[in-house]
């Protein structure tokens, strides 16, 4: 943690001179008021305010370090209790101690420090509180801009990721092959070709309407995803399968637009484009521990030379969940003999 | 004169669609539909069609792999969705191209010009030879080359390639799995591979660099590369420069 006052010299000379200001006042009103000598009044004065001073440079860390989740304001009153009675403790006997290596025969002097105790420790008790509150109010605001450049981050992801969607919606490949399709179904099967093209109508508006910093239902998700998986399957016929396992409990839940049919492709490109065989897409849900857990698992042809690695696709959407849910690793896959799985765990408790 | 044509294509409404296409055509037989790369490559062998209709995109090899594993040469018209500036250096120097969704008339086009060049005696395939270079996307590099060994087709990553050799008319790749020849240049394999991973280190070598164990004297000015099998490989000046950039020496 970057101490506020260590930060620059600049920092640090404005935290000497607000010392200074208050030495020079503390020594003025024993000078003036105690009747004090100006010696005794100097000594006094830059003696406690140096010690306090310098403890008071350790209070940040309290503050900095202490973030409460539960109860912050009575866990907070106990924390600052504690400290202040001991901050009040070292401070006014290490004051003492050395100032009993001054000589103590000024009179006027001693009479003064043997009644200061309460005025010490309501100074104290003062200084502690402007202090604390100073960290509070820096914390906050670096807690703030850090705040804003996350935001400003997460705002340039989501912008990227939003052009990659689109490009990825309008995958060329996709898009042509599935109009070539409805060419073909116009002459052999006009009703399944009018299908064909209010699917993927459905699917070309829900991609560009959606905004991917916005949530929406694991329902409408689900659905979208189904609207591309099933002109996959009018082109590929029985060779993809699919099968779905999604209780009415987590289709009620949210999750961020645009998250599960990135993965489907993904799914589709390295299963059914790769394979001669019959594929698989299994997807799953449920709720563990405030999350939702989405699992999609599909069979692929490990005898294919293409690189399996994990797409871009794949790191886009791992990075999307970091950035809004501020967590990471919501997303793992693994690669077992034949099996791709990916899971996703999307936090609930909002 | 009765054409024998085959369909290699993996989605069904396409292949439909070239059946449908087709009843244009009374003198075009179809010996068969196929939905992957090998089956495909097997059929063009063994049936020894005059006329194939070929996918680029499909399981196993893609059609620009099947077509350079050929041995009968068909005339052969692509059918695919395929990234444009790359079809169209190809539709200046081949049989035909056909870009997805493509009408019935464009369709006739193509099967009409094919039609012609096979009854012109077969004289298309060194205008399909040539066009592979061109298909091949520019922008990608080469991810794995499919090679003929025996009876057997393989297909090799590139990453498992140790280094490739000239040797006359072929090229040797080395692999830890045994050496494979493919009939192309060094001057192929240097363009198409990726130059951050493969070193022309010398006039007959392209080497991976990531199986370098380490760079040796072999005399005063001349280098050799030691492989992690400890095979050493001559480096020629020219190639040593190259070397050097690429793992920063």
């Amino acid at each position: 943690m970057n101490h506020p006052f260590f930060k620059s010299l600049q920092h640090l000379l404005i935290y000497a001179g607000a010392w200074i200001t208050v030495t020079v006042i503390h020594a003025a009103v024993l000078l003036f008021f105690y009747d004090i000598s100006i010696t005794f009044s100097l000594i006094d004065a830059i003696l406690f305010n140096t010690l306090f001073a310098l403890f008071g440079l350790s209070l940040w860390y309290i503050v900095a370090h202490s973030r409460f989740n539960k109860s912050p304001i009575l866990n907070g009153f106990i924390t600052h209790i504690t400290s202040v009675t001991l901050l009040l403790l070292i401070w006014i006997s290490l004051g003492d101690l050395i100032l009993s290596f001054f000589s103590e025969n000024n009179l006027q002097y001693y009479k003064f420090h043997s009644t200061a105790l309460p005025w010490r420790i309501i100074s104290g008790i003062f200084y502690y509180s402007i202090l604390i509150l100073i960290y509070y109010i820096i914390n906050y605001y670096n807690d703030l801009q850090e705040r804003s450049i996350r935001e400003t981050r997460l705002n340039e992801i989501i912008r990227t990721t939003e052009l990659d969607l689109l490009k990825s919606q309008i995958n060329p490949h996709f898009l042509f092959n599935s109009l070539n399709s409805i060419s073909s179904l116009t002459i052999t099967n006009p009703a399944k070709a009018q299908e064909m093209i209010i699917k993927l109508s459905d699917f070309l508006r829900y991609s560009i309407s959606q905004d991917s910093s916005s949530l929406v239902s694991l329902k409408e998700e689900i659905e979208n995803a189904k609207r591309y998986l099933e002109i996959e399957q009018i082109r590929f016929g029985n060779k993809l399968q699919l099968e779905f396992n999604i209780s009415e409990f987590c289709f009620e839940k949210l999750v961020p637009a645009m998250i599960l049919q990135p993965l489907f492709e993904n799914a589709v490109k390295h299963g059914v484009y790769e394979s001669t065989e019959e594929v698989y897409i299994k997807t799953n849900c449920h709720s563990e521990k405030g999350s939702l857990k989405i699992t999609i698992t599909n069979n692929f042809d490990p005898e294919a030379k293409t690189k399996q690695g994990t797409g871009l696709g794949i790191k886009n959407i791992s990075e999307r969940l970091k950035l809004m849910y501020q967590q990471n690793i919501l997303l793992n896959y693994e690669k077992e003999n034949n099996l791709f799985t990916i899971e996703l765990a999307i936090p609930q408790n909002s | 004169m009765e054409i024998k044509a085959i369909i290699i294509e993996d989605e069904k409404p396409a292949t439909e669609l070239l059946w449908h296409y087709l009843k244009l055509f009374p003198q075009i037989s179809i010996s068969g539909t196929f939905s992957d790369g090998f089956s495909g490559l097997k059929a063009i062998n063994e049936l020894k069609p005059q006329l194939v209709f070929l996918d680029i995109q499909m399981p196993k090899l893609t059609g620009l792999e099947v077509l350079e594993l050929l041995e009968h040469k068909p005339a052969i018209i692509f059918t695919t969705a395929f990234d444009q500036y790359a079809v169209k250096a190809f539709e200046a120097s081949a049989i035909d191209y056909l870009l997805k969704p493509f009408s019935s008339d464009r369709f006739a086009i193509a099967v009409n010009k094919a039609l012609e060049k096979i009854s012109q005696n077969h004289n298309n395939q060194p205008i399909i030879n040539s066009a592979i270079n061109v298909l091949e996307p520019s922008n990608s590099k080469m991810e794995r080359i499919a090679v003929r060994s025996g009876s057997k087709i393989q297909v090799i990553p590139v990453e498992d390639i140790l280094y490739f050799e000239a040797d006359g008319d072929y090229v040797k790749m080395h692999t830890k799995a045994g050496n494979f020849l493919k009939e192309k240049t060094m001057k192929y394999f240097e363009t198409h591979l990726d130059s951050l991973k493969f070193i022309r280190i010398h006039r007959t070598y392209i080497l991976n660099i990531e199986t370098i164990l380490r760079v040796e004297y072999y005399d005063k000015e001349n280098h050799v590369a030691v492989l992690n099998n400890n095979e050493k490989l001559k480096i020629s000046s020219s190639g040593y420069k190259l070397l050097k950039n690429a793992i920063n020496l």
